[in-house]
């Protein structure tokens, strides 16, 4: 039986179920890779990795800040992409990738600040200061906690996903603009630390690099479980719904 | 070390939360399934004594 298109229309046309179905069958490993890889960084984080000589121990918070911020900007690429296939092709599971990718990117979007508050106090000695790249988050933060509430609430006969689509597109727009922040603006918060591109010996000692891969590996896996998670519940309820309108129209019919 | 430590039972305590709400949906669906489940036989029983 073949398994690749025949044509660029099919493949297309069938990209969104054949996704779905290869999401569902990595769904078991991602699982357990994910709580495997967050043994080992919990290991890495309070045993192996040395302290930071300036910092001390708020600097550890970095392996859980920094990797939740590559996720959020990994969320919202997802809600991007998947926005401009509601838009070209218009099928549900689309804007089901969308939505769900925003919800997962919205709690990695809360956990970026709240860790980065937690970072500032005892290092900038405030929570919280209108500094460029945390304003720019926030504004993020806003834009995606508009995207779901709207969603939440529409009315079910009210055809929201190509609006939401349009909000996932432009709200993605802030993504570059929060991680060129600190280049365009004279910011409190830190310019990029992991890769210096030019000063080859610059950058991250490689216990703290190791650390952070892992961990950035390990956050990775817990977002696309949640997110695989999420689209299959709203697939499955999606269908239940249609199974039960199919059901009441029939008991209408035979009373 | 507080804020650290603050730091990261926050960030699990949170993850956790998610994870909790995401298993109280599955509980939902599987109970909605449930019922569709019993409502169609139900149905194939009144139609099955119809027949009859």
């Amino acid at each position: 039986m073949r398994w690749w298109p025949r044509s660029w229309r099919q493949f297309w046309s069938t990209l969104d179920g054949r996704t779905y179905h290869l999401m569902l069958g990595a769904r078991p490993w991602i699982g357990w890779l994910a709580v495997g890889m967050m043994v080992v960084v919990f290991g890495l984080v309070f045993w192996w990795v040395p302290l930071e000589a300036i910092q001390g121990y708020p600097q550890k918070i970095f392996y859980i800040h920094v990797p939740s911020a590559w996720v959020m900007y990994g969320a919202f690429g997802v809600v991007f992409a998947a926005s401009i296939m509601v838009l070209w092709k218009g099928t549900s599971l689309w804007d089901i990738f969308a939505r769900c990718a925003a919800e997962v990117g919205f709690l990695f979007t809360t956990l970026t600040l709240a860790t980065g508050m937690l970072w500032g106090k005892p290092i900038w000695g405030t929570f919280w200061t209108w500094d460029a790249r945390l304003t720019t988050t926030l504004i993020l933060w806003f834009i995606y906690a508009g995207y779901l509430l709207v969603r939440a609430f529409a009315r079910p006969e009210a055809n929201v996903a190509r609006l939401a689509a349009v909000v996932g597109i432009v709200g993605f727009l802030d993504v570059p603009i929060i991680h060129m922040s600190v280049q365009w603006w004279r910011t409190l918060h830190p310019e990029p630390v992991v890769l210096i591109l030019d000063d080859p010996g610059g950058g991250l000692p490689a216990s703290m690099l190791i650390t952070l891969l892992a961990s950035l590996a390990a956050i990775s896996l817990v977002f696309a479980w949640l997110w695989i998670q999420r689209v299959w519940q709203e697939r499955t309820a999606e269908n239940l719904a249609l199974l039960e309108a199919l059901l009441e129209r029939k008991e209408r019919s035979a009373r | 070390m507080t804020w650290y430590l603050t730091a990261y039972v926050m960030f699990w305590a949170v993850l956790f939360g998610y994870l909790m709400g995401v298993s109280s949906r599955q509980q939902q669906l599987v109970e909605r399934a449930e019922g569709l489940t019993r409502r169609l036989s139900e149905r194939a029983r009144d139609e099955e004594g119809g027949t009859a």
